[in-house]
């Protein structure tokens, strides 16, 4: 009897485990065992390699070229996306008159789902005929070729993942904004602070968990991204775009080079436990 | 003399700058969607000629031409199989799980805390490939079934995380009394957690539905075949067949975003007042 009601607690709990052990564990360790593995040119078998995989994709220019887009397009597109989508929810957490319909209207594009977000900015970006060019063409400025240009198309693929990403991302700030309770602020008012004071010394702290979470999830989620490179540049031009997911996903599916692609994918893991294991971190820090 | 107002909540101040920002952000917001309505009802040539006027003549044939080459009434029909399912798989396993986690005596309750927290940092993507052999031997890809249980694990850890902050908010004293009662852990779940965690349920079922609907890397791989496929990747597959009809491929979208659209805008209330609830306890 008093095993069964210890046992009891763990039932409710096995479907969700079990599914982590098959999606998080398994695969990890799949992943890297399959990335010490090669098919042989000869036999058309797999046989075990050591490091080859690794050498071989650590002598690549195009996985260095692919690592460094990620990183580049990271450092840019997170502190973006967290910078506006502060700015945004702080903007729509306001009263003032009309403003549920202004809320509405901005968190429309996180129901709009990533591709039909590629299909639309790329009509939006397009060179000749796109909306953005016909407004720079009408304010006198040259047509811009944003998606085929080598200085432009990763700021491009920012815009459109940042499109959806910022009022995402300001949906959960603007959630941990209503938690804070207004006598708070009211009262660092009346002691003389600031607008700016009681946002640094108040807000901010008081948001911290929230937006430890949100930059966790945001990281992850850049780290990621996929359709809309698909969708709109392929990685071009000259590989300008060419993100890590994207990057493995081509030399798994596309190329067949299942080695070379679980090697990369070891990389992408180790990156990702550090990058969360940093940022969890900073969110245990403050309980 | 106005100036920006967002970091106060005095009145003293013009709200005039407060609109134009405002305004600017929602055309921002809008105008793609607008564009892509508007360009769903002309032809392609006209969209070529004229891309940001108000359409002519109102082309509404292209959706029921979008409807029809696009395949929807089959798409649509495994979209909602898929959303369905794994809102069900996700909010009963997550439930559950949430359950254990916050309210009952678990030895490692803040381990496995932990380690979905890191389930939620490490998704499923990075390990598509393997995943793609491992269903591959087990002739799961090509089904729905593969692929609701792959959805229900991506969906499952961020489901827990927010049921279990709504869970730990819940009185003390309501499980208490039953306990006193005689009522057991399931009915405990069944008859008190699980009905007042209803708001996050909402939230976190809403956030399963969009994600499923519009989700895509996964489904292009695992559902290659055509009488599968749902909205998401059928959108893809048209766009490449039909590439010069822009009318079709904006329709086609269009028909898409529609439903989500709607219900996000109908249920956003309930949705951001489930996420302050939550509160996102660690």
């Amino acid at each position: 009897m008093r095993v069964r009601q210890q046992i009891i607690p763990y039932l409710f709990l096995l479907p969700a485990l079990i599914l982590l052990i098959v999606f998080n564990l398994l695969p990890t360790i799949a992943t890297v065992v399959e990335s010490t593995f090669v098919i042989s040119l000869r036999s058309g078998e797999r046989v075990f390699a050591g490091f080859a995989n690794y050498n071989r994709i650590f002598n690549d220019p195009v996985f260095w070229k692919s690592l460094q887009v990620t990183v580049v397009f990271s450092l840019i597109v997170n502190p973006l996306q967290i910078a506006l989508a502060l700015g945004l929810s702080m903007l729509i957490n306001q009263k003032l008159p009309g403003i549920g319909i202004f809320r509405s209207i901005y968190l429309l594009p996180v129901a709009v789902s990533l591709n039909v977000t590629a299909i639309v900015w790329r009509l939006m970006l397009d060179q000749n005929t796109g909306m953005i060019n016909g407004i720079l063409f009408n304010l006198g400025i040259e047509r811009q070729p944003f998606l085929h240009s080598v200085d432009l198309a990763l700021w491009s693929i920012i815009m459109i993942a940042s499109w959806i990403g910022v009022p995402l991302w300001s949906l959960f700030i603007l959630a941990g904004l209503q938690n804070i309770p207004p006598p708070v602020l009211e009262a660092a008012k009346i002691d003389g602070a600031n607008a700016w004071q009681s946002f640094t010394r108040i807000t901010l702290p008081l948001l911290r968990r929230v937006l430890a979470f949100v930059l966790v999830a945001d990281t992850v989620a850049n780290f990621l991204l996929f359709a809309p490179i698909l969708l709109t540049t392929q990685g071009g031009p000259q590989l300008s775009t060419n993100l890590i997911l994207y990057e493995t996903y081509r030399r798994g599916f596309v190329y067949g080079d299942l080695g070379a692609s679980a090697a990369m994918l070891s990389v992408m893991l180790v990156i990702v436990f550090i990058i969360v294991g940093l940022e969890l971190y900073v969110l245990r820090g403050q309980d | 003399m106005g100036r920006l107002n967002i970091f106060g909540s005095g009145r003293s101040q013009s709200t005039l700058p407060n609109y134009i920002i405002l305004i600017l952000l929602a055309l921002f917001a809008a105008l793609p969607i607008l564009l892509l309505v508007s360009n769903s009802l002309k032809s392609t040539s006209e969209i070529a000629s004229s891309p940001f006027a108000v359409p002519r003549d109102f082309l509404w044939s292209n959706y029921g031409e979008a409807f029809d080459k696009g395949n929807y009434a089959v798409t649509i029909r495994n979209s909602a199989i898929l959303t369905i399912s794994t809102i069900a798989g996700s909010l009963t396993v997550a439930g559950l799980a949430a359950y254990a986690l916050s309210r009952l005596k678990l030895k490692g309750s803040n381990v496995l805390s932990f380690y979905f927290l890191v389930g939620i940092g490490v998704p499923a993507q990075l390990f598509i490939i393997p995943l793609f052999f491992m269903w591959k031997q087990l002739g799961l890809v090509n089904t729905h079934v593969g692929l609701i249980i792959i959805y229900t694990a991506l969906q499952s850890p961020f489901a827990t995380y927010l049921l279990r902050s709504y869970m730990l908010s819940i009185p003390e004293e309501f499980v208490d009394a039953a306990k006193i009662d005689g009522a057991s852990d399931w009915q405990v779940f069944r008859h008190i957690i699980a009905p007042l965690t209803g708001p996050g349920f909402l939230t976190a079922g809403l956030v399963i539905g969009l994600f499923t609907w519009n989700e895509f890397l996964f489904a292009v791989t695992f559902l290659p075949e055509k009488e599968f496929k749902p909205v998401a990747t059928s959108l893809y597959a048209f766009q490449g067949r039909f590439s010069r009809d822009w009318g079709l491929t904006n329709a086609g979208s269009v028909i898409m975003m529609a439903p989500v659209l709607i219900l996000f805008l109908a249920l956003q209330r309930r949705f951001i007042e489930g996420l302050t609830q939550g509160g996102l306890k660690a």
